[in-house]
């Protein structure tokens, strides 16, 4: 049986294309200066610290090197690195997750750092990732792949561009409640289906803007939780899942089959029965709408092919049953190897009743969601409640 | 408390990146396979996998990716870390005893085929302004911190010379080796100086070359014991150091050796690591490195481990033998070095070890170091396993 | 196998342009004009130097600026004769200088001496050596604003 786990301290930077006034160290010790305070602890209390970035992003190789010192290299505490492309985030904290749960520590940081800001071209770094024996050449970036995949579902399930528009229109609305959203704007379906076309079906407003930014989360035991005493929120179960890079090859097509299998994993771990029902608001790490939808429906909000009209019932908005992004989501803030850590920072924040302007009142079950590497190669789902049972 | 054991431990041979002309993900496979037959299971008896590698040693943003099917973690839980080989070791510690797998893969190569890759990726992992543009890599911040050493200890070129005559003689006796030359104090002397203190045949190779270990839960490792020693791991430690090299004093002791191995000889209930290690295996990449690790690692005080070399202590047939496989300096596959120093102690007490097997080995540490940056912002790992009593 | 295996080559090129943050640029503006400016700690009152935004000792945030002299010891140095992609042609010296009135010490070239023989290389670089700073004619605001330090 696993050791009880809670977060108790969440701690953000601001984010923009930009951040000129912090080195790649200094923004790393904000986020965890106010994850600190946020938890009421000091450096010196923090047992270990689990790293995550996506090093090319930054231009910098293994830029947890420098940023050590913002993790507590000084003090020589237990620090690793974590490297699975924009699931990065959610394997980090995963990680950090599984230091507390084994007894190894008692309190543990999750730290992310990501300066997509200092390349001048994010989509060549991304044509690294492929295979370069066959994939390379054909100068695919990330917003390509999510294209095929968009036409794949429009094929399959008749979804519509309106859909996916509708879907970043909300984003954009949530993300109006966030002081820490790197896109501020309010945008209609109009404004969506008219901006220029990036790679069609995708248009400019459904992209996700490339983001600095820093997160910094801390887990706890559960002897910890009653000795700080302060808002917490429980890790009440967490599962990753690793499928083929090749996203043709990938069982289900549209239908992520392995985020599903996932959900159902971590479902019976938390003893979830009806997903729609039990849960409260998800943060979802979704870059392009068309991950809302293979998201939503893989994890059993609806049925496959119904996401569309889920998200037309207006679920999803604030105010509505289900929730999704309060924080404005990945569409409208991408740090790309932080946006996992980010997702459940913000899960955590709606469980401590701390997200202000983007509570989702009463909200007792958030669920996080995160995926990267060659379109979901990666997936993770993590599950945050007020109580345990 | 269940212990965690090591069931399986397979390495590729190791040899020259120039002339194995397979990609990493065919290594990670064969090495895999290795440790799946070792183990006697298949790849469904795997819960979870955890890789190391570095991005730009392999040359492919993500590289995880195509490791993860290699090292079987389809629809499994699977991460990378981007540290070296050995801290997968903890990680995958850490994912058994928080109860959440029985079994667990750990993988790790190294294919990268030159110095100029190494130094040029080690280059930019420095800070875009203070370090990086005083043309400092891992050699040239390493030859600094052996010259400082060198200096305050006044260890003479002869005795460093001696280290390196006796890691090739051990690696001549290693199957797994990559170097296989008999060198003597004179040539070594007369070898090359790449950075002053260090010397051509001082300096480790760039290998090419996978491990893979598998860790399991005590009951299941009882439950498939074959006739197999099975070895236990009884201790692990994990610490980090600033990057701030210039700071007073950080430089004469190597600060996370120290503190990681205090953590695994307390978690191993070890006071007196001479006396109760039978052997190790440490990743010194040059000589002076490799003195300055048995003194961070308590087998004498600091200062002393001339001494130790000189008495014999070391030495394949002393009272604790170090580096029986040859060590770093001749076989390092670069970022899963470690895992190939933890294969090669878990091959000792699991009495595996072909043709350099210690007799009596029943307790033995390995111990891995993340030097991208040399010793700024360096990270140590050791590993203390014991056989089956 | 009988035939060449086929290896793909290939070069990674991506432009990037790396942010130096309040603290740093203060540092280069006051570089270009042949000051080297320290940064000390509220709390252990330590001059940091390179200067950066937070103490990694206290982790107290930094702001109190101190100029320092370019005139140092060497804590550590090497003596560079391999050839490496993108550094300087060999032999070259770098190493890490405590500059009067800094608590820690700065990485840089150690220049004006004939290294060409390494035995008299290893006589004119010793640890404790004291050194001074070279200053470049045309400062850019970068840390090779100092060309290189040299024994006194």
């Amino acid at each position: 049986m696993s050791r009880r786990v809670a977060i108790v301290g969440v701690g953000q930077t601001e984010t923009a294309t930009k951040l000129k006034s912090y080195t790649h160290p200094e923004l790393a010790y904000k986020a965890v200066r106010r994850a600190l305070d946020d938890a009421g602890l000091s450096l010196e209390d923090i047992d270990a610290v689990v790293y995550g970035s996506m090093d090319e992003f930054d231009g910098i190789n293994c830029p947890d090197r420098w940023d050590i010192d913002a993790g507590g290299g000084w003090h020589n505490k237990p620090f690793i690195k974590i490297l699975t492309g924009g699931s990065t985030g959610h394997a980090t904290a995963s990680i950090a997750y599984q230091h507390v749960a084994s007894r190894v520590f008692d309190v543990v940081m999750a730290l992310g750092v990501q300066r997509v800001g200092e390349n001048l071209d994010a989509q060549a770094v991304l044509n690294k990732a492929f295979n370069p024996l066959f994939l390379g050449d054909f100068t695919l970036g990330s917003i390509d792949g999510w294209a095929l995949l968009t036409t794949m579902h429009m094929a399959k399930y008749g979804s519509r561009e309106e859909q996916f528009a509708l879907a970043s229109v909300i984003d954009h609305e949530h993300a109006l409640n966030n002081p820490y959203s790197h896109i501020k704007k309010k945008v209609t379906v109009e404004d969506v289906m008219k901006s220029p076309p990036v790679c069609w079906p995708i248009k400019y407003l459904e992209c996700c803007p490339r983001s600095d930014g820093a997160c910094a989360v801390i887990m706890v035991s559960e002897e910890k939780a009653r000795e700080l005493n302060r808002k917490a929120a429980w890790i009440r179960g967490v599962q990753y899942i690793v499928c083929t890079p090749y996203y043709g090859d990938r069982p289900g097509g549209v239908d992520w089959l392995n985020l599903a299998m996932a959900g159902k994993r971590l479902y019976k771990m938390c003893g979830i029965t009806n997903p729609m029902e039990e849960i409260d608001v998800i943060e979802l790490q979704a870059p392009f709408p068309i991950v809302h939808f293979l998201a939503l429906e893989a994890l059993g909000f609806c049925e496959h092919g119904e996401a569309g009209k889920l998200i037309e019932s207006g679920a999803t908005r604030m105010g509505g049953k289900l929730p999704v992004n309060p924080s404005g989501g990945v569409i409208c803030t991408n740090q790309i190897g932080v946006a996992g850590l980010v997702r459940i920072a913000e899960a955590s924040l709606q469980i401590m009743e701390k997200a202000d302007k983007r509570q989702v009142a009463g909200a007792k079950k958030a669920l996080a969601v995160g995926m990267g590497a060659s379109r979901g190669q990666y997936q993770s789902v993590m599950l945050l409640t007020k109580d345990w049972n | 408390m269940s212990r965690v054991a090591i069931v399986g431990v397979g390495h590729t041979v190791y040899s020259d990146p120039g002339s194995l002309k397979e990609p990493y993900w065919k290594l990670d496979f064969e090495a895999a396979s290795a440790a799946l037959d070792d183990a006697g299971m298949t790849k469904g008896d795997i819960d979870a996998v955890i890789t190391a590698s570095y991005d730009l040693y392999d040359g492919i943003v993500i590289s995880a990716q195509f490791s993860a099917g290699a090292a079987c973690s389809w629809w499994k839980d699977g991460t990378n870390l981007a540290e070296d080989g050995a801290f997968a070791i903890p990680s995958a510690y850490m994912k058994i005893r928080s109860g959440m797998y029985d079994t667990v893969m750990v993988v790790s190569h190294g294919t990268i085929h030159s110095h100029d890759v190494i130094m040029k990726s080690s280059n930019i992992a420095c800070d875009p302004f203070f370090f990086r543009p005083i043309a400092s890599n891992n050699l040239v911040l390493n030859a600094l911190q052996a010259s400082r050493y060198k200096d305050i200890y006044g260890i003479s070129e002869e005795y460093a010379a001696r280290i390196s005559v006796m890691e090739h003689g051990n690696a001549m006796k290693n199957p797994h080796a990559h170097i296989k030359t008999e060198v003597s104090i004179a040539e070594v002397l007369n070898s090359p100086v790449l950075c002053w203190p260090i010397r051509a045949l001082e300096y480790c190779p760039a290998s090419s070359g996978a491990s893979a270990i598998i860790l399991a839960t005590e009951e299941l490792a009882s439950w498939r014991a074959t006739s197999k020693k099975i070895a236990y791991v009884k201790g692990i430690g994990w610490a980090s150091e600033t990057y701030q090299i210039g700071n007073n004093g950080s430089l004469d002791k190597i600060a996370s050796t120290v503190k990681a191995a205090n953590m695994a000889y307390e978690m191993a209930g070890i006071k007196n690591p001479t006396e109760e290690i039978d052997v190790a295996e440490i990743a010194g990449v040059t000589p002076y490195q490799e003195l300055m690790l048995l003194e961070a690692l308590g087998f004498c005080d600091f200062g002393k481990a001339i001494s130790l070399v000189e008495e014999g202590v070391t030495a394949i047939d002393g009272k604790l033998p170090v580096n029986p496989s040859g060590g770093l300096i001749c076989t390092n596959p670069v970022g899963g070095a470690g895992l190939f120093s933890v294969a090669e102690a878990a091959m000792q007490v699991m009495g595996m070890a072909e043709g350099h097997q210690i007799e009596a080995a029943n307790v033995a540490l390995a111990h891995g170091m993340s030097n991208v940056c040399g010793p700024a912002a360096r990270a140590s790992c050791v590993v203390i396993m014991e056989s089956e009593k | 196998m009988e035939k060449d295996i086929i290896e793909v080559p290939y070069t990674w090129e991506i432009p990037f342009k790396y942010t130096a943050g309040e603290v740093l640029t203060k540092f280069f503006y006051e570089l270009k004009e042949k000051r080297i400016m320290g940064i000390r700690c509220p709390k252990c009152k330590r001059v940091l130097l390179p200067p950066r935004g937070f103490c990694e000792m206290c982790f107290e945030p930094l702001e109190e600026w101190v100029e320092v002299s370019d005139e140092g010891v060497i804590g550590a140095f090497q003596i560079c004769c391999m050839k490496f992609l993108g550094a300087p042609e060999p032999p070259w010296a770098s190493g890490l200088i405590r500059l009067d009135g800094a608590d820690t010490a700065i990485l840089h070239f150690i220049g004006g001496i004939d290294l060409s023989d390494i035995e008299k290389g290893k006589e004119a670089i010793k640890i404790g050596t004291r050194v001074k700073a070279v200053w470049s004619d045309a400062p850019k605001g970068l840390i090779t604003d100092i060309r290189y330090f040299t024994p006194v």
